[in-house]
């Protein structure tokens, strides 16, 4: 351990490796007799022993000779103060039963004279070293790949999905003004409805304010993962457009690519979901959630779960994954139509604050 | 691999530091706006619609 450290702190002197190791070479040439036949000499403010005048120097506490400035492995004197501590140790180890006793190293008698200074080779790349790094930066990227998918992405498409219904929201706005409708109003009679559009074609903006102050996404017409959900809502083609008596079915992601339905499990009784159209705003109330296989399309229906219903009533259907993060059963949440704003009268009280926020975001 | 990278940049310690820092930035930009983004559109994900099996 004191030979990393000391190998570890010094990384900065011996980075000429070429240098280092011809200097150590020389190191070794001083024998134990040269050095001790001389008078030593303290380097001073060190422990350090060193021949006059020279750069060799008396590791401390050994009889190894090096060049001040190189690492030396420590090898302890036969009955010297290291090797006596090591020794007491292997045989505390050994009386315990620890089989990895500490290793005695040999004194430097026994390899011969000049032998003691023995740089210990750099560890070299071996295969299953590096096998073993690049295994360990491939999961942390991997890591990083999920943190991004649900933190960056996340907020990066869903800032795009939200840019682009202000967009759209603008070029719906005749101008007509931004003031909110009143609380009471006449009663605006049945809503419009539209025609379905091609395939892809935004159909709407979707504005639930129990799923955040500036939530807004389009509605495009069409389910497909690409050219539709990964932009934002999609409308199932075979069902009703909005307004219309029946079932107006919109499915979205909940985790992933904005993830817009994130926090669709959150709507309580009577949350308002607005879709906004370029004749205005209609209004539908959250009433019910409903957890079925993906294989359920009876939610569908015009009358949902009930295939051979009449329809007569306003259904908007919203379906999504669950749970979060898997796709093993989709979460439903149905609403009812409660009223439409004409585009003319003003935007919703409700959702008045966004819409003013959009057209200046819009306009700036 | 990392401690031969670290014997192979130049300079003292804190030259190397600098180096990777610099190259660790570059990378996580590569990973975010290039890697990852394409990586993305090969998962398959996001089954959200009800059909019929």
């Amino acid at each position: 351990m004191s030979d990393d450290l000391e190998r570890l702190f010094n990384f900065g002197a011996d980075d000429d490796s070429e240098n280092a190791a011809r200097r150590e070479s020389e190191a070794v040439a001083p024998t134990a007799d040269t050095v001790a036949g001389s008078a030593l000499e303290r380097v001073p403010g060190t422990e350090v022993e060193r021949l006059p005048g020279s750069d060799v120097a008396r590791v401390p506490g050994t009889e190894v000779d090096a060049l001040i400035g190189t690492s030396v492995e420590r090898v302890p004197v036969e009955g010297g103060r290291v090797a006596r501590r090591l020794a007491e140790k292997a045989e505390l180890e050994a009386q315990k039963g620890n089989k990895r006793a500490p290793r005695v190293p040999k004194a430097p008698q026994e390899l011969g004279e000049g032998a003691a200074v023995a740089a210990k080779p750099r560890p070299k790349l071996s295969v299953v070293g590096v096998l073993g790094e690049l295994l360990i930066t491939a999961g942390v990227v991997v890591l990083m790949f999920l943190g991004w998918q649900i933190w960056i992405n996340d907020k990066i498409v869903g800032n795009e999905q939200q840019h682009q219904a202000a967009e759209v929201s603008q070029e719906w706005d005749k101008g007509e003004g931004l003031a909110p409708a009143p609380v009471d109003r006449p009663d605006p009679g049945p809503p419009p409805t539209m025609a379905a559009p091609g395939n892809a074609e935004v159909i709407a903006n979707v504005i639930i304010p129990r799923l955040g102050a500036d939530w807004v996404r389009t509605l495009r017409q069409g389910i497909g993962v690409h050219d539709v959900l990964n932009q934002g809502l999609g409308h199932y083609p075979d069902t009703q457009m909005p307004g219309e008596v029946g079932n107006f079915a919109i499915a979205g992601h909940r985790t992933g690519w904005g993830a817009p339905l994130e926090g669709i499990v959150n709507l309580e009784v009577g949350d308002s979901i607005y879709i906004e159209t370029p004749d205005g705003w209609y209004r539908y109330v959250y009433r019910s959630h409903e957890f079925v296989m993906p294989t359920g399309v009876e939610v569908l229906e015009a009358v949902p779960q009930l295939p051979d219903g009449t329809p007569t009533d306003r259904i908007i259907t919203i379906t999504s994954c669950n749970p979060p993060l898997t796709a093993a059963e989709r979460i439903i949440s149905y609403g009812v139509y409660d009223t439409w704003y004409p585009r003319a009268g003003g935007p919703p009280p409700e959702i008045a604050g966004l819409v003013q926020a959009q057209a200046a975001a819009a306009a700036g | 691999m990392y401690g031969a990278l670290w014997r192979v940049l130049p300079g003292p310690w804190w030259v190397r530091v600098l180096i990777l820092v610099v190259a660790v930035a570059a990378i996580l930009y590569a990973l975010t706006f290039w890697v990852f983004p394409f990586v993305n559109t090969l998962i398959p994900q996001g089954d959200v619609t009800v059909e019929g099996g």
